[in-house]
């Protein structure tokens, strides 16, 4: 997955775990970055439904001079509350309404943003509070209307930023099921070093949801300057964009009514929390920890900033999945087999952004230093008819120009380590064959219903209609 | 490093109390970080302690510590705390 359950620590704190992020140019002049949380959520999963954490802080936050560090951070803090305390119940009757009396445990949320750009005072300001999240989508008759009921729950700020934050369909798509038993893709597979027949590919996240954390800003917000840039070479035209979540450093765990804040609110009724914000879980580009970092430096990899990220180049620069593929698919990736040299296509593409002179029109390049961040030209509009494979397709304004719901990561990213796009920077590579073809199968328009507007991300599957497997 | 005395520690805990959540009762450990030459708590100190409250021992050989307060963690070394710590913890 792109990093749901990634790593082994964050694997058992769904909670904080960042499963995505995406950033893109919307109409407005706007940036919208969409970070989930709490991966393959079944949606029946009652009757206690899912829910962002009280004791973790999320955080977006967004690199304007390509130092890996963050220069302008949003910060997202929510609070739990029980209505009537002696009902095991989600909800006592139909939530037709965020103040239905009915709703018996929901969640409100505080947005704080600490600028650190020039001139700025890099203090934090709450920017919107009591901000409610709507319901998870439970049925029809406790959750009708859902799509009008979790509208409302879209708060637009006076300084033209919009947040929601609450449960959605997740919009990545990717076959689990058969890319993790050794590396197989379905439509390949008759190639696999254990062959079987060819198939459709099965998007395992079909029918699962998550928890959206979506902000849209206007990008005068998130430049270095402060200017809405219009020209895509120009170095302030590119933004660094990663989502994280923290934990307090130390937690307390005793009596109920000894500590913590009263009866019914979770672990943090049980708990007390100490000392300052520890991260647990990040993520820039897609896939990065997921299948570039080895297993056991994930959980460090989560713990640290992208301008910690120099440590990580080497499994960029020769990616263990380079290497398996030539052996997993026996003659298909002879090119790549032969392929020693550091990647500098991958360097570029994950860790630095992509100098001008690569790609026609194009650069999302921040600098030498090396951080694992989605990178944004803002100067590049959105794309009247998007292409799923983004740069890779043609498309300037998609994937690794940040990120679009509907980008096929996946896909992109398989055959960029394939040898795809080596070309890139040695041109006298001849990529495989394969290396144009390979994917896991799972996209098929319009992989997800996503919404118009913001947030954009789609409306959760019902609990009713997708019942627990 | 300096050694901070109780009152001290309490002072600069309640600079960074603003994020507190919880209600800790007062552990044994600060009862035995006191000096037998430190008055008693007053009734505004006392206050302090109404919240989450972590010492961390981080280093029994230097004798640093870490107390977690609020958002804050604040590192000191007391070799005297640390061996009546763990003396109270035998």
């Amino acid at each position: 997955m792109s990093s749901h359950r990634e790593a082994p620590g964050i694997s058992k704190d769904p909670v904080a775990d960042n499963t995505d992020t995406y950033a893109f140019v919307t109409p407005g002049d706007t940036v919208t970055i969409v970070t989930n949380y709490l991966p393959a959520q079944s949606p029946a999963g009652g009757p206690n439904f899912y829910e962002f954490g009280d004791d973790v802080l999320y955080e977006v936050h967004v690199d304007v001079d390509g130092d890996g560090r963050p220069d302008v951070t949003y910060r997202f803090r929510f609070e739990t509350t029980v209505t009537n305390p002696d009902t095991f119940l989600y909800n006592t009757g139909p939530v037709t309404a965020l103040d239905s009396p009915t709703w018996n445990r929901r969640q409100h949320y505080r947005v704080s943003r600490i600028d650190r750009r020039p001139g700025r005072g890099g203090r934090e300001t709450v920017i919107a509070a009591g901000v409610p999240c709507p319901p998870c989508n439970i049925g029809p008759r406790s959750t009708p209307s859902y799509g009008s009921l979790a509208a409302a729950a879209v708060r637009a700020l006076p300084d033209g930023t919009k947040v929601f934050a609450g449960q959605r369909a997740d919009p990545f798509f990717v076959d689990l099921g058969s890319v993790f038993d050794l590396g197989t893709l379905r439509p390949f597979q008759s190639l696999h070093l254990i062959p079987t027949a060819d198939a459709a590919g099965v998007d395992s996240l079909a029918g699962a949801n998550v928890h959206t954390i979506a902000i849209q800003v206007p990008i005068s917000h998130l430049t270095r300057d402060g200017s809405v840039p219009t020209d895509p070479m120009a170095a302030g035209s590119v933004i660094g964009v990663w989502g994280a979540a923290s934990r307090r450093k130390a937690t307390i765990l005793d009596q109920v009514g000894k500590l913590g804040r009263g009866l019914g609110l979770g672990l943090g009724a049980l708990a007390s929390t100490a000392g300052p914000w520890v991260q647990v879980s990040r993520l820039g580009n897609p896939l990065f920890n997921e299948v570039v970092v080895p297993m056991a430096r994930k959980d460090r990899w989560n713990a640290l900033g992208p301008a910690h990220d120099a440590e990580f180049a080497r499994y960029v620069a020769q990616p263990e999945l380079a290497r398996l593929l030539p052996v997993l698919y026996p003659g298909a990736f002879p090119n790549l087999a032969g392929l020693t040299a550091d990647r500098a296509d991958l360097l570029a593409i994950l860790l630095t952004g992509i100098p001008a002179g690569i790609v026609p029109g194009f650069q999302n390049f921040t600098g030498t230093t090396q951080a694992d961040m989605l990178r944004l030209n803002v100067a590049i509009p959105p794309a009247a008819a998007p292409d799923r494979l983004g740069l890779l397709g043609g498309d300037l304004a998609g994937f690794p120009n940040g990120r679009r719901l509907t980008d096929d990561v996946v896909t992109i990213e398989l055959r960029a380590v394939a040898g795809a796009t080596y070309p890139l920077v040695a041109p006298g590579y001849t990529p495989d064959g394969a290396a144009s073809l390979v994917e896991d199968g799972t996209w098929s328009p319009p992989v997800r219903p996503l919404l118009a507007t913001f947030p954009y991300v789609g409306l959760p599957h019902s609990g009713y209609a997708v019942p627990a497997a | 490093m300096r050694e901070i005395t109780r009152r001290a520690l309490l002072t600069r805990g309640s600079m960074g109390a603003a994020g507190a959540i919880g209600v800790l009762a007062v552990p044994n450990v600060a009862m035995a970080a006191m000096r037998p030459d430190e008055p008693e708590l007053t009734e505004a100190e006392r206050q302090v302690l109404a919240q989450p409250f972590v010492v961390h021992l981080r280093d029994v050989a230097t004798g640093e510590l870490e107390l977690l307060v609020g958002e804050e963690s604040i590192v000191f070394t007391d070799k005297k705390l640390v061996a009546r710590v763990l003396r109270a913890a035998r």
